[in-house]
């Protein structure tokens, strides 16, 4: 069934994008089929071999640097 | 139910009031340290290791005649810190020598192309056959002391007849366990900073080295040779990293401590050897020796003044002085973790293999910068005489051999001194460093200019890194992507903050008929600097807190600002001097020498704006701020510190003369900023 679904612009554990080469690297990563960045269009097919491969080699998601401690009292 | 809900809140909410502030930290950590004391014990830090059958990257299998190593699929990001050997098969017929080790023994900038086990096995095999020896490459980049013994406890399963050990560089960055920095949080509540780095070694960190080898020891005891590698430092070349200075010292030693060393460093340009060594005879008597600056400045004035052995000792000073302060340097071999290695071996029989010795200058009693790529990792010429003394150690003769097949072709060869350029220019080290590794590249390039130029095409480009063609087209040289794949994303450990100005400056020592001009743009000059972390803090382990600010511990802090905009720029700052109770006080701002404007400074965040006239304005600028003498710090630094710690939380130890949360030149467009104004904090001058 076709969906269109709206969500944030972004990998789990990520910032939100914040410019058009944090579009393109999240469209990288992610494996979308295109995306849309002012008034160009840019299908999967598009993608360089090398951006591809780094996309595969990155982590997603960082675990963040700090952790907060929680206190349980009960 | 509603009221019972809302008289609990308030409970909580008094609660939370209770526990707020740092003596609050305090009781819940205590409490916690109180339930682990009276827990059941639990898992070590380290397992036991027995039942498993695997080590890094590969599955050891028992075969009928021995036991082989099979490769496992490991993601990428981790695969990368491995070597990229395949499958060990049993070999029944060779001695197998397993090498454990750290990023120098992994051949770090140089691998996979050349690597010391590589090295090693054709030192091994032209001496003594080809099925000879058989060389298992375990070392590890990044890897831990304690990681270290999980592998040394798996190793009977690999039945090795050599196990070489070439670490000791990453254990003065060990893992911290609450009780450790507890232990250290006491020690600095009682006796100052210095307690603290002494407690360091004698009760955290040599424990466990000690540990370490007595596990290694039982292997040697059940029929395994053992040959230690004792780690050397580049003394000859590597400058303090810029990053740690001095800890906070008392506050009358602060005060005259940091005009002093301001001083120094004149004397120093100057070449005035022997006031520079009494002036860092002085530092050093105000720090107690917890400068690796001062120690560092004594070194080189007594190298200039040809006291050459003298010198090396306040070189090691220095390359030691921070470890233990739970501050960020680079990889290091301590002399506590040398003798204690060299000891181990003298102790149970075993061949040492004495960097230290092996590497020496006869003439100037330090070793030979030509063998290090930076502090620690050494360059294809220090592999060699380092695996071959290893190869001699396991021969019980020298290789018949002066010379084996380095491997790897000119271009890789040309890619790590390229990469330790980087590398030096990211612990902002002097540009004759930066200058040394790109000549020493483009010879061993055959005068072949092309990568050099990529490389600089990639420092002043705009393109992310994955995105650029330049920095794709170095990643096919498999040593420069093994290191460039680190960065690729350019954010947490982006090419900003590479030091990047500063290897465009050395470019264009090297290649001064192709430099381009790099277009002027809006430069965040606090994302520019260096900032000199370790390889633990890219794994996400980081001794200092977390700032959204810089904190400046000098008399001055210097920035450049690049290019002459037409219009000129507009200067963002925002500036604060904890604890400066004094009114009136300034912070002196010069451009390019000249005084530009003098912002009244306080104890709350200020926001300036400074206009930068074209007319005041060269292709490179210096912008310096002056702080006002430090104000006392000391007592609620060590306090501060001593409470993080008994927290279990890493402690600051660097003093602050201020701090600057935002520091932005953006080229102006069309009207001119309003000169000097402030929200809060009004221009003197």
């Amino acid at each position: 069934m076709p969906v269109l679904l709206n969500t944030s612009f972004n990998l789990r554990g990520e910032p939100i994008v914040a410019d058009a080469f944090d579009a393109l690297w999240c469209f990288v990563r992610a494996g979308l089929d295109a995306v849309v960045i002012g008034d160009v269009l840019i299908s999967r097919s598009a993608v360089p071999e090398t951006w591809r491969r780094w996309g595969e080699e990155v982590p997603r998601g960082q675990r963040p640097m700090v952790s907060d401690n929680v206190y349980t009292f009960f | 139910m509603r009221f019972a809900l809302e008289r609990s809140r308030r409970r909580t909410d008094r609660l939370a009031a209770l526990l707020a502030d740092a003596r609050g930290g305090e009781t819940l950590a205590e409490l916690q340290k109180l339930q682990l004391s009276l827990a059941p014990p639990t898992t070590p830090a380290v397992s036991d290791g027995g039942e498993s059958t695997r080590i890094g990257p590969w599955e050891i299998v028992r075969e009928e005649t021995g036991t082989a190593l099979r490769r496992r699929p490991l993601p990428a990001a981790e695969a990368r810190f491995w070597s990229q050997g395949g499958d060990v098969p049993v070999a029944p017929e060779a001695r197998r020598v397993v090498l454990l080790g750290e990023s120098m023994a992994r051949g770090f900038l140089t691998d996979p192309v050349v690597t010391p086990a590589g090295l090693l096995e054709r030192w091994l095999t032209e001496t003594a056959g080809d099925a000879s020896h058989q060389c298992v490459d375990l070392a590890r980049t990044g890897t831990s002391l304690e990681e270290v013994e999980e592998i040394v406890k798996r190793l009977p399963a690999l039945e090795p007849d050599v196990v070489v050990l070439m670490c000791g560089n990453n254990w003065a960055h060990p893992r911290y366990t609450v009780g450790a920095l507890d232990v250290l949080g006491r020690a600095l509540h009682d006796g100052g900073y210095e307690l603290l780095r002494e407690s360091f070694w004698r009760a955290v960190v040599l424990p466990r080295i000690a540990r370490l080898l007595e596990r290694l020891g039982w292997l040697g005891e059940s029929g395994a040779e053992l040959v230690v590698v004792i780690p050397e430092f580049n003394l000859a070349e590597w400058a303090p990293e810029p990053g740690f200075e001095t800890p906070v010292l008392r506050d009358e030693d602060l005060a005259r401590w940091i005009p002093l060393r301001e001083r120094a460093a004149e004397l120093l340009a100057a070449d005035r050897w022997q006031e520079l060594l009494a002036t860092a005879e002085e530092l050093e008597r105000l720090d107690g020796g917890l400068s690796p600056v001062s120690s560092h400045l004594r070194g080189r004035a007594l190298l200039a003044l040809g006291r050459n052995e003298e010198a090396r000792s306040a070189l090691e000073q220095s390359r030691d002085a921070g470890c233990g302060l739970l501050v960020s340097h680079s990889p290091r071999c301590p002399r506590p973790i040398q003798e204690q290695l060299a000891a181990f071996a003298s102790e149970h029989g075993a061949a040492c293999v004495d960097l230290r010795e092996l590497l020496r200058d006869e003439g100037s009693r330090l070793p030979d910068a030509g063998a290090f790529l930076d502090y620690c990792h050494l360059s294809i010429e220090g592999q060699l005489r380092a695996t071959r003394a290893i190869a001699a150690a396991v021969l019980g003769v020298e290789p018949a051999a002066e010379a084996v097949n380095v491997g790897g072709r000119r271009h890789e060869h040309a890619a790590a001194h390229l990469m330790a350029a980087m590398h030096n220019a990211y612990s902002g080290q002097p540009r004759a460093t930066l200058v040394r590794h790109l000549e020493r590249g483009l010879a061993l390039a055959g005068g072949d200019a092309a990568d050099l130029c990529r490389f600089r095409r990639f420092l002043v480009g705009s393109a992310p890194a994955w995105a650029d063609r330049a920095f794709n087209e170095l990643c096919r040289l498999p040593n420069a992507r093994r290191y460039l794949a680190a960065n690729v994303e350019g954010r947490v450990y982006g090419f900003e903050s590479l030091a990047r100005r500063a290897l465009v400056d050395a470019l264009a020592e090297v290649l001064p008929d192709r430099v381009e001009a790099a277009p002027v743009r809006a430069q965040d000059l606090l994302r520019a600097g260096t900032t000199g972390t370790s390889v633990r803090e890219r794994a996400g382990v980081t001794y200092e807190e977390q700032r959204g600010y810089v904190q400046a511990a000098a008399a001055c802090s210097r920035f450049r600002i690049d290019g002459a905009p037409a219009d000129g720029f507009d200067l963002e700052l925002v500036l604060r001097v904890p604890g400066l109770e004094t009114p009136g006080r300034v912070v002196e701002i010069t451009l390019n020498g000249k005084p530009l404007a003098a912002v009244v400074c306080s104890p709350r965040w200020s926001r300036s704006a400074i206009a930068l006239d074209a007319e005041l304005l060269a292709e490179t600028n210096e912008l310096v701020l002056r702080w006002p003498p430090p104000v006392a710090q000391y007592d609620d630094r060590q306090a501060a510190d001593a409470a993080a710690l008994g927290r279990g939380e890493f402690p600051g130890v660097l003093p602050s003369t201020g701090e600057i949360a935002v520091l932005r030149a953006t080229p102006r467009r069309r009207s001119p900023a309003m000169g000097v104004g402030a929200e809060r904090g009004d221009a003197a001058t």
